[in-house]
């Protein structure tokens, strides 16, 4: 099968490259700041707007390499330990991509709704706090169009690291930038698609402590 | 409180779960139930839901060739009844159905996802019995459902549209008697619904329709009313204009009746049964999108059976016979196509029969098909698409003033004009001075097997007007065979009337109504078989009496025609040359696959060119595409597509909505096949066929 390489696939690399060495650089000055910091507030809900990049081929030939993807996310820290956070976390996303069958160029539609629960390690420093987080994702997703419509599920795994950027003198408010992997195998009629990827987003934090008897 | 939370878990553990695990799959060789209702799904299976015997709805499912069906309940204990199971217009499948009791029915209505129903509304609202619903999309893909409502002994036809949620009552004012009620869409988006109601005595069939604004009051279409018209059923084709069957009682038994709408009007009542048997349960769907196909039972004292014909342009097949039984009650045929697979359910006692074929299978394995099958098309690349025989008698001859004169005749003309207009032609004499049309119809063979011209021209029968002993009836037949014997050589006839003549037969009556007779007859000849007419008569006729009248173009003779006559022949005969189908060029077929991201389908795709001889494109309507296996019968190629020149609807933009291509994804892949493709104009006439193209080289 030919895979048509899109104008975005070397821009993707670029960002994944400059998301790196940011991540590297916050994280060096977090460690040089690493003395014992205020508490982040136990409950997070993070709303953020990423890019949605498909691991798969073909969805790339039909829809283009990526596009927008729309997220809400939960997190709840249960154990703590000076700088040393783990909190649990729960993801809800949304995406949608129009694009053309591969011959007849006949407009298709392809909805996504990633859910995940994930836990994750929050590292507390001056100015960030990085986090790296694995956990299970379960995805729905759609397909329509004059050709053929399609509509199921599939369990997904998935990883990402990312850092929450403090707001000085907005305690309650904080920047959120991530980046996740997922790998969801779909299958529909044998035909096997990868409908994870890798998301890259941006987004906004809200704070705040709840049942603190809950931290451990 | 814990023991009460513990009955209550216990009382949901035991309601919900047994509805997790019964509906379940098994696979049964023998259906059990009611009301089978029939779609064929994308994947080319056979669906149909039934009631079954536990006072649910069940689907059972079967591919081509298979002789158990899989079988689930999708609806269980709910005492549901009468379902109806559709594709919308993005082949979507839906289901709608009654359920309830007598006293209250109510009508709901379902998207079948993974032949399971996941959830439901109800269309019906408040507490009175509704019953028969039937359903149908508009353009936009929104529902649109029919029922009946009873109440206070009045019987109320409700439609309601799923996207506004408004609902009308149509049968006013006749309330005292409506049943089974139909809905069907056509190609103008124009909501139609036809029920059996009464104002009289008798049962009636009835009809509204709604045209974007309003429903029109109720109007009746059957003529008779001393008979009841009952079971209708509806359904539109590509053409996108409604027909309807239905049984009615014709003084002695029940037939099948049928009508369309022609655009401005229902055309005449026609029925396609006539015998002492009972022909009941009509049903009514469309081969390849635009042929009518009607199925319908039939009982005869202990003998019971399902019938089908289908019409091809004006002419219906002979009876098919897809069922009989002896002494079982049969009944109920309902009938879904999908392309040029058929799959018909029927009632047989207490079980659901189906039949799940192509309709080559139909066509092949009855032994009641008689008729000539204009499925298919026998081509014959040997023949000369730039040759022309002009047959008939003297007056094609040429003969001027007493004298033979060939050269001066329409023949040597009209071979100079096409020359001019189309290149290299020959047109050939095949005139005969003195012949009637006994002999004409005796040397057509040879003259077919001596040529090898694509194209003839028939003008004949000015000498059988003078031959007493031969009616004009019989003059007609003889030029119905001539006209079957080109077509049986692949040979597109051009049919003529005969001219006027100004001897002194003209001025008794009994050879002028021959003449006037033998061209009427000519000219339905035409329009039955097809063929294009050359109306020579009326050319002659209303030539203009300011350039000399009609007599100015005979010559001294008074029978043949004069120089100008001649000429005046020649430019009538290229006229309609000029509006010929004639077949598509450059004909290009590949193996494709077209994908999205969860369904492949993979066909040959073929393209082709429009004849550079076309004069005008605004009279033709359709191609036709035939295809052939390239190991089988290599001199029949099947019907399998007719594709619309011109969208007649704008909301759609697949592949084989209209234009110069044709996606073909009813084939074995493993196989190779050669296609043929034909022009059609609006008047229904089908040109010669294209070159024979294959898929043999190009794959992707």
């Amino acid at each position: 099968m030919q895979v048509i390489l899109r104008k975005g696939d070397s821009k993707i690399i670029k960002i994944k490259c400059i998301f790196v060495v940011f991540a590297l650089v916050l994280l060096a000055v977090g460690n040089i700041e690493a003395y014992p910091q205020e508490q982040i507030e136990n409950t997070m809900v993070a709303l953020s707007l990423g890019d949605y990049f498909s691991a798969s081929d073909i969805f790339k030939q039909i829809y283009g390499s990526g596009g927008s993807i729309y997220s809400l996310d939960i997190s709840r820290i249960i154990l703590r330990r000076e700088n040393h956070n783990v909190a649990l976390s729960l993801g809800i996303g949304f995406f949608s991509r129009t694009g053309v069958s591969t011959f007849f160029e006949e407009e298709t539609k392809f909805y996504l709704v990633p859910s995940s629960i994930s836990g994750k390690y929050l590292f507390n420093t001056k100015y960030v706090i990085p986090f790296v987080e694995l956990g299970l994702g379960f995805y729905s997703y759609r397909e329509e169009s004059n050709i053929h419509d399609t509509s199921g599920s599939t369990f997904a795994w998935r990883m990402g690291c990312g850092t929450y950027i403090k707001i000085p003198k907005l305690k309650f408010l904080k920047l959120i930038v991530y980046l996740k992997k997922a790998r969801a195998i779909a299958v529909e009629d044998k035909i096997e698609i990868d409908v994870g990827g890798l998301e890259l987003g941006i987004g906004f934090v809200i704070g705040f402590n709840l049942f603190n008897q809950i931290v451990f | 409180m814990r023991k009460t939370l513990k009955i209550i878990l216990l009382v949901l553990s035991f309601s919900i779960i047994p509805s997790f695990f019964l509906i379940g799959n098994e696979t049964k060789t023998v259906i059990k139930g009611y009301s089978a209702y029939p779609v064929i799904n994308k994947n080319e299976e056979l669906i149909f839901i039934y009631r079954n015997n536990d006072r649910g709805l069940s689907l059972a499912t079967k591919k081509m060739g298979d002789n158990e069906y899989n079988n689930q309940e999708i609806l269980i204990d709910q005492n549901a009844s009468s379902p109806v199971i559709k594709k919308d217009r993005k082949g979507r499948i839906w289901v709608l159905w009654e359920q309830g009791g007598i006293e209250r029915n109510e009508i709901y209505l379902s998207r079948l996802e993974k032949n399971k129903i996941l959830t439901y509304e109800k269309i019906s609202r408040g507490t009175l019995p509704n019953f028969s619903p039937d359903i149908d999309f508009d353009l936009q893909n929104n529902p649109w459902v029919t029922w009946v409502q009873y109440s206070d002994r009045k019987f109320y036809v409700l439609v309601k549209s799923l996207k506004s949620e408004e609902t009308w009552l149509l049968n006013v004012p006749f309330f005292s008697g409506a049943h089974s009620p139909k809905i069907t869409i056509d190609g103008n988006n124009i909501i139609w619904v036809f029920w059996v109601g009464r104002n009289r005595r008798r049962d009636e069939i009835y009809y509204t329709f709604y045209d974007g604004f309003q429903w029109v009051s109720p109007h009746k279409l059957n003529k008779d009313n001393k008979f009841p018209h009952i079971l209708p059923d509806t359904g539109c084709g590509f053409s996108g204009l409604p027909w309807i069957v239905w049984s009615a009682f014709d003084g002695n038994d029940y037939e099948i009746f049928y009508s369309f709408w022609n655009g401005s009007k229902w055309s005449e009542e026609e029925r396609i049964t006539d015998n002492s048997a009972t022909d009941s349960y009509p049903a009514i769907s469309f081969l390849f999108g635009d042929v009518p196909i009607i199925v319908w039972s039939r009982s005869y004292k202990d003998r019971n059976g399902i019938y089908c014909r289908y019409r091809n342009d004006v002419k219906w097949s002979r009876e098919i016979e897809i069922s009989r039984s002896k002494n079982k009650l049969i009944s109920c045929p309902k009938i879904a196509i999908l392309n040029n697979i058929m799959g018909i359910t029927w009632q047989l006692d207490d079980a659901v029969q189906s039949e799940f074929l192509y309709f080559n299978q139909l066509v092949g394995e009855s032994p009641h098909t008689t008729e000539i099958d204009e499925t298919k098309i026998i081509p014959h690349p040997s023949l000369n698409k730039n040759e022309y025989i002009g047959f008939g008698d003297s007056i094609t001859y040429g003969y001027l003033d007493y004298q033979e004169a060939p050269e001066e005749g329409y023949i040597p003309r009209l071979e100079a004009v096409l020359n001019e207009n189309y290149g290299n032609s020959t047109v050939i004499n095949e005139g005969w001075p003195g012949e009637i049309t006994i002999n004409g119809l005796g040397r057509i063979d040879d003259v077919l097997s001596n040529h090898s011209a694509q194209y003839l021209l028939l003008m004949e029968g000015t000498n059988d007007v003078v031959f007493n002993h031969i009616s004009m009836d019989t003059t007609a037949f003889n030029l119905e065979q001539i006209v079957l014997a080109c077509k049986d050589s692949g040979v597109f006839p051009l049919l003529s009337t005969i001219i006027p003549r100004n001897d002194y037969r003209w001025y008794y009556d009994f050879y002028k109504d021959r003449i006037f007779y033998l061209n009427e007859k000519i000219r339905e000849l035409a329009v039955d078989l097809a063929v294009p007419l050359v109306d020579l008569f009326d050319v002659f006729y209303n030539y203009p009496e300011d350039d000399g009248g009609w007599t100015s173009l005979l010559c001294m003779d008074n029978v043949h025609p004069s120089e100008k006559g001649y000429e005046i022949m020649a430019e009538t005969w290229f006229e309609e040359i000029k509006s010929l189908p004639f077949p598509p060029i450059n004909i290009h077929v590949e193996r494709i696959s077209d994908r999205i991201l969860f369904y492949i389908r993979k066909g040959n795709y073929i393209t082709w060119l429009d004849n550079p001889k076309l004069f005008d494109k605004t009279n033709f309507s359709s191609y036709r595409i035939y295809r052939s296996m390239a190991a089988g019968n290599e001199s029949e190629f099947n019907f399998v597509a007719s594709m619309p020149i011109k969208a007649w609807n704008f909301g759609f933009s697949g592949i084989n909505d209209y234009g110069l291509k044709y996606f073909d994804v009813g084939i074995n892949l493993s196989c190779n096949y050669k296609y043929l493709i034909s022009l059609v104009r609006d008047d229904g006439i089908e040109g010669p066929c294209s070159e024979i193209a294959s898929d043999f080289t190009q794959r992707r």
